[in-house]
Parts: structure tokens; C-alpha cells; sequence
């Protein structure tokens, strides 16, 4: 009987060892069952579909912000690289040429992503400090893209039904749900990038790059090459973002996506990637945004007296704090 | 060839230790600069308008900076601004005496950067995390004690204002346009020598250049890294709830997006002034002038007439360019 | 040692002949022909005005005499060429706020007419505390004139009455009250009445059967936002009827979450009154992806955009409170201009430009316009 009771244990902790996204995947589904039973109108298809649909865009830009902060590096820039990669789009759908505007939205943003990766290997600078850098600097590019001015279109074209439209398989099916398209596209991209991840050669590189340097280069990594790849990755996913974000709103602004960055590293790190590097998994990065978004709606529905719909920030500021602690001590006893 | 290898040798050598130089330069470069081609930059009003508003940031930048150099981060100094301000107001408004409604305001703020030090040094997460999270915490704390919206004092100013932030009005009216000197580049200079003695002259600064340098040979030497880095973070706190106090002086009023982004803007100066982000190495005098310079390139682009747009990203571009000569200079990689 | 400083030396020396050397500012590129500003492009339609069953107290104009700029010069000069070199300053831009983009194509187009050579400054972001500092920093660059907006009376007034007094003529555009109740000597508001359009805005939405509004302001603490909010819940009291304020951010994305929480903890909320395009844009993205039909809620908006315009035409927005962005800062620019030129000022300190309702009656005269010059 003891036995038994111990492997049974022994099997949880095994559990949350083996992966980083155990103790995230857990807080998860614990803040769901919590506020399905405790705050009103959360459990229908209308608000969960409505969650998921407002972790997209910072989704998509999360997943290349981790596999970066795996590789042990940050980017500040992504933020002004969904202006840089909205406008191009958007611009190019006026035209009528969206799959061109598609193509130019992910190359640009990934060439610039891979210049931050440039001057984080050639100069030494911590890319902390590079990407807050480029990221104004960026900004001032979509501001040279844009003319001065917001861009917004009033046809519709297929093409953001396609990206961003509404997902009519799932809302026939669910009564009341909502969901867009977008999840499909999140997803997909979530396991390329998770099997990259996990099971390719590059992906070893990956961790390899952020836990341990030296080993990695003993080991005949090409260090450089794999920063350089991972800024641009993330560079073309906010660029991605920035689509997606236009055939949402067809209107683009040169301060969209502003604050974006940090949003996304901190989904990241609730996710389970460690800031140093070294650990973590693009799972875990939908967790962390699905997480935060959920914490979002619950605040707003719970309709707390002294906390204003408009204060969920506050919200994520601790459950951020939370999160990392949680995973810490995870982490620790495992 | 070889005397150039040796002249970059000896520079390097020369500056290693002296963090500020890349900064100084920079401020004398641009200074000329914009004396150059900007109109009316020699003027009192210009100068004046430069001084007045790096001094509030400035003397929250000279605590990020003692935090930079202890080897932390603090990305909560923006939402703790306006919560002491909000507290400041409020408890004015609520006719506390203006001292001691000051008192409250920096005890409040100086409480935010204790906690923050205590979850870093207690939990091991990361300032970066830490403090990314208390951001967002501390400015729900100060939209929901502001319900919202606006603080406005809307008294007599009591003298204190004056004391922390009164126009000197004496020079002021000798010019026209009157320039806008205030007593608050006073406290942002004393301040600055302060806490630079600090660093350089006692035993505390020593310890923060040991724990940000290296924590575990600063340990073993019996320096108690974790009660100075919790200090330092209280120090953060303190002098940013002093700048919000000394502000709020000045404004009279309060809103919940108050300080959004002093943080970056802070870490900016400090890195232009030659802190390195792994700690260990910078200097309060140059992220004094590194906001300094800051201020300078907004002051001076608005008197070319130039688009606003453009001083984010020429402030990137002064950043990375400062950034990459500092960490030349100081020959580290 | 000497090398150094010798190098030095001829660093600064060669930065200070490259400086001597830069090109002088662009010299302006429209002929120095001035015609006399007319009539402004796009003339205000003739907006529906709803029957006055109760209006609140109007602001009157005052009968004090319009406020004298400080004397420049011994004897006013007329000088229909003379060079000029404006500043605005706006609490908003239109890199983040797209109603902005009006005002500005008002500004470059009035510029480029009257040959005049116009800055444009704002924050980065809704910051009133920025903005006033930047009022501070237009001022030390001597402009022969500023253009601001006063969006909040109290924090502007020392950084304003600094300008004035050094003799910069101000005009005030969109946001303000007039030189008399804002308690500032510059020259005239050039904007709406927000109290009133809030006001009408929420009467009309009760005539097409709202029952329970929200008010969803983008800027808390806009001083000018919050009187239209404040308009729009005593139109609903006065019908006993309740309506709130809810604040989002000028972020789309977080803006639609928001107003999407909110309106299924509410789901009685029927009316909903947005403040400007940064507003309505979040609110038709919630609109079409919670798959309401139009005519399920009532919406009415302020300023128009595409969009808007389109919305209008379909139905789902009841109006459009138009206060011609365009107009105010055309007419910001030309204020200056006449006055620096030719000796003219304003006649009134408010010279009105709205509020004007744009709806079903009257969208397609401005459907062509909407976005550029409406």
C-alpha cells in the first residue's frame, strides 16, 4: 500500500521534471476550473472563445520571443516590427496584392530581426539593450512606411477572412462561440515550431546556445549562427503578427503593437522559459498567453467593486510575479 | 597600422575606468552640434527648458543607476512615480499637512522598492521579471486609488511646494521668453554628488560595485549582498517617489498614465552613461549626463523644426552607438 | 598625451566645419502668392440638429471683448509675404491616433496654401504632462506663433501664459473652452462644445431607444473626452435613464477585450457611445466578432473616419458627431497667419466648429471626404 502511494508521487514529480511546461499547463487548468465556478458568464463558449481570440496576436509574436529567450537572448523590437510588418501588408492589400504584401511582411521584419542578431554577435552588446535600441529605431522605419499617417481600409478582402476571420466550422458547432481563424494559424505554428524545437538538431543548438556557451561551442555549435537565425525567426513572427493584426482591425497605426514586447516576455516566462536561457518550450508559450488572457476576462467579469474593468493590468502584474515564483519552486523540488 | 593599434590600445587603457567619458563626449558633440544648427539653442529659455526637465528623471535614472551597478534591474519605477504622486495628492487633498503627506508618499514608494528587493533576493526570480510584474501591479494600484482618472490639488499651494519645486523666478523674469528654471535641477545636482560620493567613497558603494560585479566573491569577502541589493531597490524606490513628489510640486495634478515609460527611458541614460547590464561597472555622474543628453537631443530637435517622430529613433541610434563604444572602451565583452 | 588631445582637437574642429557647412534649412517651395483664404475646402454640410426638447446650458460666448495679444511691435506691421514659422502643439498625433490625420491634412494643406512653415509636436503617447513640456520646448524655439490644444487648462496654463508673455501670439484648437472660462489669455478655441455634443449625442440615442448607455472614453483624463462622457450620462439622468463610463486605451487589440468583457457583464447595455476612431475601431472589431446584428445595439460615435462612414451608411452607427477636424487646423494655421500678416484677429474667443451630426440624412456628402478632410 505505501508502495504504491509513493510511486504514485514519485510519478508527479517525474512528471513536472520531465518537461518545463508541467507547472504551467497545471496553474492553467487550475485557474480555469477556479473561474468557471466562481465568476459569472465564464463558462460558455462566447467568453473562452473570446480569450483565445485576444491571445493571438501576442501569441504568435510570443512563440519567436521564446525560442529566443531559450537561446538566451531578448528582443525589444518585436513591437515596432508588427508596425513595420502591418504597414507593408497593409499597404500591398490596397494595392491588391496581398499575397505580396504577405511575402514582404515576413521578409523585412525577419531581415531586420536578423540585424538585431548581427549586432548581438559582432558587437558584444547585450541584446537587451540592442533590441531597446533598434526598436526605436524601427519604430521610426514604420513611420517612414507610413507616410505620417494611420492606414486604414474599408473593402474587405478574402484574404483577412483567411487569416483573421470568423472560424465558422467551431461557431456553427459550439452555441455562442466566437473563435477566428487565427487560432488555426496559432496553433499550426505553435507545433512546426515546438517540433523544431524538440525534435530536430536545430533545435538541440537551441538549448544547447542558451544553457551552456562554452559546451555548446566545444560541442562544434555555431553559436553565432543560431542567435542570428533566432532574431530573424523572431523578427518574421512579429512581422506575421502584424498581418494578422490588420486583417483584424484593415487599420494600421505607427504605434501598433507598442508594448507588445514585454507583454510577450512575460507570457513567456509564466509559459516556463527561464530568463537566463536554456529551458522552456513554445507550449509553454501558448499556456502563458492563454493564461494571462484568461486572468484578463476573469478580472473584468468578476466585476470586482475596487478593481475598475480597466484594471486587469494589475491583475497580470501578479500573476506574473506568481507564475515565476510557482515555476521556480516547481522547478526546485524536482 | 601599429600606432593606431596602440593609440586604441591606449585609449582603452586611459578610460577603462572612467565609465562617464563615452557620455561626456556624446553631450559635447551634440551640444555643439545643435549650438550649430539649431536656432535659439544658446538661448536661457532652451538651456533652461533642458536642465528643468531632465532634473525629475534624472533623479530617478541616479537610482536605476546605483541599482544597474549592484547588478538589478528595476522596470517598476514608472508605476511607483505615480502612485506617490497619487498618494501625495490624496492624502493633501484629505488635508493631511503637506510634510507629512510627503512622508507618506516616499514611504509608500520606498515600500514598493522594498518589495521588490524582497521577492528578488527571497524567491531568486529574476529583477527583470520581478520588477516587469510589479510595473503592471503598482499601476493598478495607482489607477484604483486614483479611481481612474485625474488628482488635481486644487488648494493654495502650501510652502513646501516651494521648497521642493519653485520657480526661480528671480532669474526667470530677467529673460524673454522667461526661462523655466526650477529649484528641482538643485535637488537633481545634490542628489547626484551625493549619491556619486556614495558609490565612489564609502564602504556601501564599494559593496555595490562587489555585489554586482561578482556576487559570489563579493560573499565571500563578507559583503552582504542580499541586504544591498534590497537596499538599493529601496533606494530606487525612495528617490523615485522624491522626483513624483518634487513633479507633482510643480504640476499640481496627476494622471494613471503618469511615468509610463520612464523605465526604459531610464535604463537608456544610465547605459549611455556606462553601466554595463551584467552590473558591476557604471557611475551616477554619467547617467546624470546621459538624460542630460537625452533631454538635450528633444530640446534641440524641436528648435530645428524637425518631426517629432524621429527622436525615438535617433535616440536608438545615439544608444546603440553609445553602447557599442562604451563596451569597447571599457574592454569588456 | 599631445596626440590625443591634438586628435580631439581636430575632431571638434572637423564637426564644427561640417556643421558650418550643412545646408541651410530647405527654403520654401510654394510661390510667395498668398491667396486669401476663402472657404475652406469641404464646407460644413447642413448637420441635422436635434429639436432642443432640453438643452443643457449652451456656452454662450461671452460679451467681454476678445482678449489683445500682447503688443509685438511698436506699429502693427501688414506684411502679406512675410515668412513664417508656426509650432502646434497637440496633446495626440496622428501616428497613433488616426482622428489626428484630419486635423494634420488641415494644417499642411493650410501651410502649403498660405506658404507658411508648420512643426507639428506631440507625445508618444496620451501624456499631458509631456505635452506641456513640450509646450515649454516649442516656446524656447521663438516661433513667430503656436497652435496648441488645451486639453487640460490647469497643467497648461503656466507653460501657455509663459509664450503669451513673451510675446507668441496662441491660438487654441479642438480641445478647450475658451481664453475666458479656461482663464488663459490666448486668442480663440477653434473647436466644439463637448459638453453639448455629448449632450445631443445621448438624447438622440434615447429617441432611437437606447435604455442603459457607456460612455467609452480611449483617454481618461482628455479634460474634453471626459466632458462628453459627462454630457452623455445627464442626457440619460435627465430621461432617468442609467449610462457609465468605461475607459479602454488607444491600443485596439486590449480596447476590443475590454469592451468585449464588459459587454457580457452588462449584456443589458444597449447604447454605446465611442469617443473617435481610436475608439470605434476596437468597438465594430468586437461588433463583428461577437456576430451581433446591427440594430441588436445601438452606437453613435464621434468624428468621422472610413469606417465610421461606412457604418453609417449600413445603419449599425446612428451618427457621427462631425467637429471637422480639418477646419480646426486649417483654421488654427490661418488664425496665425492673419494675424501675423496682415494684422487680423479673431472675433470671438470660441470660434465654434462643431458639433455637427453626420447620419443617414446627410453621410453621402461626406463619404468622399471622410478621412481626409472630414
Amino acid at each position: 500500500m505505501v508502495n504504491a502511494r509513493l510511486t504514485w508521487q514519485r510519478e508527479i514529480r517525474h512528471l513536472f521534471a520531465e518537461s518545463s511546461v508541467a507547472g504551467p499547463l497545471f496553474t492553467l487548468i487550475f485557474v480555469f476550473i477556479l473561474s468557471s465556478l466562481f465568476v459569472p458568464h465564464f463558462f460558455s463558449w462566447r467568453t473562452v472563445s473570446g480569450i483565445v481570440n485576444a491571445a493571438t496576436l501576442t501569441g504568435i509574436v510570443t512563440i519567436g520571443v521564446t525560442l529566443l529567450m531559450i537561446s538566451g537572448e531578448f528582443d525589444l523590437s518585436v513591437g515596432s516590427l508588427i508596425a513595420v510588418g502591418g504597414y507593408l501588408f497593409g499597404q500591398q492589400c490596397a494595392h491588391n496584392s496581398p499575397l505580396l504584401g504577405l511575402a514582404l511582411a515576413f521578409l523585412i521584419p525577419g531581415f531586420l530581426g536578423a540585424l538585431n542578431g548581427l549586432i548581438r554577435v559582432r558587437t558584444g552588446i547585450p541584446s537587451f539593450i540592442a533590441t531597446l535600441g533598434t526598436g526605436f529605431i524601427f519604430r521610426g522605419a514604420a513611420w517612414i512606411l507610413s507616410g505620417g499617417s494611420m492606414l486604414q481600409l474599408t473593402d474587405k478582402l478574402p484574404i483577412y477572412d483567411i487569416f483573421n476571420g470568423r472560424f465558422n466550422l467551431l461557431d456553427d458547432l459550439l452555441p455562442g462561440a466566437n473563435f477566428l481563424t487565427s487560432l488555426l494559424w496559432l496553433l499550426g505554428t505553435v507545433l512546426v515550431f515546438q517540433y523544431v524545437l524538440v525534435r530536430t538538431r536545430y533545435g538541440n543548438h537551441v538549448f544547447a546556445v542558451g544553457g551552456q556557451v562554452e559546451a555548446a561551442t566545444a560541442q562544434g555549435v555555431n553559436v553565432e549562427r543560431v542567435k542570428v537565425i533566432n532574431f530573424a525567426i523572431s523578427g518574421a513572427l512579429a512581422g506575421f503578427a502584424g498581418v494578422f493584426t490588420f486583417c483584424q482591425f484593415q487599420t494600421m497605426r505607427v504605434a501598433s503593437g507598442s508594448g507588445t514586447e514585454l507583454t510577450a516576455i512575460a507570457s513567456a516566462v509564466v509559459g516556463g522559459a527561464l530568463l537566463a536561457g536554456g529551458s522552456g518550450s513554445i507550449w509553454g508559450a501558448l499556456i502563458g498567453v492563454l493564461l494571462i488572457s484568461m486572468l484578463r476576462t476573469a478580472v473584468v467579469l468578476l466585476n470586482i467593486p475596487f478593481i475598475p474593468a480597466d484594471n486587469f493590468e494589475a491583475i497580470v502584474g501578479v500573476t506574473i510575479v506568481g507564475a515565476a515564483i510557482f515555476n521556480n519552486w516547481v522547478r526546485q523540488r524536482t | 597600422m601599429e600606432s593606431r593599434a596602440t593609440f586604441l590600445a591606449q585609449l582603452r587603457y586611459r578610460f577603462a575606468d572612467i565609465p562617464e567619458v563615452v557620455s561626456f563626449v556624446s553631450l559635447l558633440t551634440l551640444f555643439i552640434f545643435f549650438s550649430i544648427a539649431a536656432g535659439n539653442f544658446l538661448t536661457p529659455m532652451s538651456i533652461a527648458n533642458i536642465l528643468t526637465f531632465a532634473s525629475i528623471t534624472g533623479i530617478v535614472v541616479i537610482g536605476v543607476s546605483i541599482l544597474m551597478i549592484a547588478g538589478e534591474f528595476d522596470l517598476s519605477v514608472g508605476s511607483n512615480f505615480a502612485v506617490a504622486s497619487y498618494v501625495f495628492v490624496l492624502s493633501l487633498k484629505a488635508g493631511m499637512n503637506p510634510i507629512l503627506s510627503m512622508l507618506t508618499a516616499l514611504l509608500v514608494s520606498a515600500g514598493f522598492g522594498l518589495i521588490n528587493g524582497l521577492i528578488v533576493t527571497r524567491t531568486g526570480i529574476p529583477s527583470f521579471i520581478t520588477t516587469l510584474g510589479t510595473m503592471l501591479a503598482y499601476r493598478g494600484i495607482a489607477r484604483a486609488i486614483g479611481s481612474g482618472t485625474f488628482a488635481t490639488y486644487t488648494g493654495a499651494p502650501p510652502a513646501l511646494f516651494g521648497v521642493l519645486n519653485a520657480p526661480l523666478d528671480a532669474i526667470n523674469q530677467l529673460f524673454n521668453p522667461a526661462s523655466t528654471l526650477r529649484v528641482s535641477i538643485f535637488w537633481f545636482i545634490l542628489i547626484a554628488i551625493v549619491m556619486q560620493v556614495i558609490l565612489r567613497r564609502t564602504r556601501y558603494g564599494n559593496w555595490i560595485f562587489a555585489t554586482g560585479g561578482n556576487p559570489g566573491a563579493a560573499l565571500s569577502q563578507g559583503v552582504p549582498t542580499k541586504w544591498v541589493k534590497v537596499s538599493a531597490f529601496v533606494l530606487v524606490g525612495l528617490l523615485t517617489g522624491f522626483a513624483s513628489v518634487i513633479q507633482l510640486a510643480y504640476r499640481l495634478s496627476v494622471d494613471p498614465l503618469r511615468g509610463v515609460g520612464m523605465e526604459l527611458i531610464a535604463v537608456a541614460a544610465c547605459v549611455i552613461g556606462g553601466a554595463q547590464l551584467s552590473g558591476g561597472y557604471g557611475s551616477v555622474l554619467g547617467a546624470c549626463v546621459g538624460m542630460l543628453l537625452i533631454q538635450m537631443l528633444e530640446q534641440g530637435l524641436v528648435l530645428m523644426h524637425l518631426p517629432i517622430e524621429i527622436f525615438q529613433a535617433v535616440t536608438g541610434l545615439i544608444l546603440i552607438i553609445a553602447v557599442i563604444s562604451n563596451t569597447y572602451l571599457s574592454g569588456q565583452k | 598625451m599631445n596626440k590625443f588631445i591634438r586628435s580631439a582637437m581636430l575632431v571638434v574642429v572637423c564637426a564644427l566645419m561640417l556643421n558650418a557647412c550643412a545646408p541651410a534649412t530647405p527654403p520654401p517651395t510654394a510661390p510667395p502668392t498668398i491667396p486669401p483664404p476663402t472657404t475652406a475646402p469641404a464646407q460644413a454640410p447642413q448637420p441635422t440638429a436635434v429639436p432642443p426638447t432640453a438643452v443643457p446650458p449652451t456656452v454662450a460666448p461671452t460679451k467681454a471683448p476678445a482678449p489683445t495679444v500682447a503688443p509685438t511691435a511698436a506699429a502693427p506691421a501688414v506684411d502679406p509675404n512675410k515668412k513664417l514659422k508656426l509650432v502646434m502643439v497637440q496633446h495626440a498625433l496622428c501616428a497613433w491616433d488616426s482622428f489626428w490625420c484630419v486635423v494634420q491634412k488641415g494644417i499642411e494643406t493650410a501651410a502649403k496654401q498660405m506658404n507658411i512653415e508648420v512643426t507639428v509636436l506631440g507625445p508618444d503617447k496620451f501624456d499631458l504632462e509631456k505635452t506641456a513640456t513640450l509646450i515649454d520646448q516649442a516656446t524656447a524655439a521663438k516661433p513667430d506663433g503656436i497652435g496648441l490644444t488645451v486639453t487640460d487648462a490647469k497643467l497648461f496654463k503656466d507653460p501657455i501664459n509663459r509664450a503669451i508673455k513673451a510675446g507668441i501670439p496662441v491660438v487654441a484648437y479642438n480641445a478647450g473652452s475658451g481664453p475666458d472660462k479656461d482663464g488663459i489669455p490666448y486668442l480663440t478655441y477653434i473647436g466644439q462644445d463637448e459638453y453639448q455634443g455629448g449632450y445631443l449625442g445621448g438624447l438622440r440615442m434615447i429617441a432611437a431607444g437606447g435604455k442603459k448607455g457607456v460612455c467609452i472614453n480611449q483617454q481618461v483624463g482628455h479634460a474634453g473626452l471626459d466632458l462628453r462622457c459627462k454630457g452623455f450620462v445627464d442626457a440619460f439622468a435627465s430621461k432617468n435613464l442609467k449610462a457609465a463610463v468605461l475607459g479602454i486605451t488607444d491600443d485596439p487589440a486590449q480596447s476590443q477585450t475590454t469592451i468585449s468583457d464588459y459587454a457580457t457583464a452588462n449584456p443589458d447595455v444597449d447604447a454605446f457611445l465611442t469617443l473617435g476612431p481610436n475608439g470605434a475601431n476596437p468597438f465594430y472589431a468586437w461588433l463583428k466578432a461577437s456576430g451581433k446584428k446591427a440594430g441588436d445595439v445601438k452606437h453613435g460615435t464621434f468624428d468621422l473616419s472610413p469606417e465610421i462612414v461606412t457604418h453609417i451608411q449600413d445603419g449599425s452607427t446612428l451618427f457621427g458627431i462631425d467637429q471637422q477636424p480639418f477646419l480646426q487646423g486649417y483654421n488654427a494655421v490661418m488664425s496665425l497667419a492673419l494675424l501675423l500678416r496682415q494684422n487680423v484677429s479673431p472675433a470671438l474667443p470660441v470660434t465654434a466648429t462643431g458639433p455637427g451630426f453626420v447620419d443617414k440624412t446627410n453621410v453621402a456628402f461626406v463619404k468622399a471626404l471622410a478621412g481626409q478632410y472630414r
